[in-house]
């Protein structure tokens, strides 16, 4: 688990208990992109390159407001 | 949420991202993650078994939208709060006839977890996924923006620069939200020395893990769901490389969670349904 007061208080502001309970959870389920490699080595056949057309803007769209 | 989970050998590409250190992340078939609601509603289609360790619920406006959420466990049970939390008028016949809520609840229910005191439940909402594009249509936070900024790239041709600069311009939303998120280093050419990136002032870690992990499950439905006799080489955030032809033609089912409402999302924006698009190939190969 990263080290919040890092992120969210640079002066070290320090944050009350139950927001510091809750938040960690959401930036500790923030995760980057999945980059992974499941074969390794020389390959010497035909390849494809899919991708997700607008991936981020189109996962954005779909966002509602918190209520 | 944090979660301990399992998932059976058979599954080809497990979903729970599981932290490394600071710059690498792995999906094992078991272990303890911090993930989102997306990753465990995918991971429970693989049968996976999950123990909650704990987790936090935000409630979306109209999101009939896959709103996955966490109730403290109050009491006896939590399902009349959640109805009365969620503020939609859930019916409880529905939820309770949810399979994957019954999943959870018989899988909670062998856990240690339920006796302490701020045990979570986790429970999802059942709107059908065409009512939640055309709620997203016009309820949607970013929407319009959205929208706009992918008409906009449409109109010049691919690859072109007004092209590539709205295609920037929507990235950075999220890029944004996500800025700091992760205290990565970078080289200043200024000072020539390593630094931490500051948060910028969109920072909001809900957002930016809810857009990220909905990507991940998309991407890892779809390798899950190919042909088991083809080979996936390798996975970059958006896409993958195969040694299967045709994919850009597939069209999600919609038992396909994500990978439908990807499709269907992308028909909101652009009115076109698309899931997959194959930028190259090569007959040659590759260093994979």
């Amino acid at each position: 688990m990263k080290n919040l007061s890092k992120v969210f208080t640079p002066t070290g502001v320090e944050l009350s208990k139950d927001l510091s309970h809750y938040i960690s959870y959401f930036l500790g389920s923030y995760h980057g992109g999945r980059n992974e490699s499941f074969i390794y080595g020389l390959v010497q056949e035909t390849v494809y390159d899919y991708d997700l057309p607008g991936a981020y803007p189109t996962a954005m769209s779909l966002l509602e407001y918190p209520n | 949420m944090k979660v301990e989970f399992n998932f059976p050998e058979n599954v080809r590409y497990p979903v729970l991202p599981v932290r490394l250190d600071e710059s690498s992340i792995f999906y094992p078939l078991n272990g303890v993650s911090y993930c989102t609601g997306h990753e465990i509603l995918l991971a429970v289609s693989l049968n996976c078994r999950i123990k909650v360790l704990g987790g936090v619920f935000i409630p979306f406006k109209n999101s009939g939208y896959l709103k996955l959420g966490l109730v403290r466990k109050q009491g006896k049970h939590t399902i009349d709060k959640l109805i009365k939390d969620t503020g939609e008028g859930l019916l409880k016949e529905k939820i309770l006839s949810d399979p994957i809520f019954l999943k959870l609840e018989v899988r909670y229910s062998q856990t240690s977890f339920l006796k302490r005191e701020e045990c979570i439940e986790t429970v999802e909402t059942l709107e059908n996924l065409d009512s939640n594009t055309s709620k997203s249509k016009s309820g949607g936070s970013f929407f319009k923006t959205t929208r706009k900024l992918v008409e906009e790239r449409l109109k010049y041709p691919k690859g072109s620069y007004m092209n590539q600069l709205y295609k920037f311009i929507a990235n950075s939303g999220i890029g944004q939200m996500a800025r700091g998120l992760n205290q990565k280093k970078v080289f200043d050419t200024e000072t020539c020395k390593t630094k931490v990136i500051p948060p910028g002032e969109l920072i909001s870690p809900l957002y930016a893990g809810w857009i990220t992990s909905y990507i991940r499950c998309t991407l890892s439905e779809i390798l899950n769901n190919q042909n088991p006799n083809k080979k996936i080489f390798s996975c970059t955030t958006d896409g993958f490389i195969s040694n299967d032809e045709g994919l850009e033609k597939i069209k999600p089912l919609k038992s396909e969670r994500f990978a439908y409402s990807y499709y269907k999302a992308r028909e909101s924006l652009t009115g076109v349904g698309e899931l997959l698009e194959q930028k190259h190939f090569d007959v040659k190969g590759l260093i994979s």
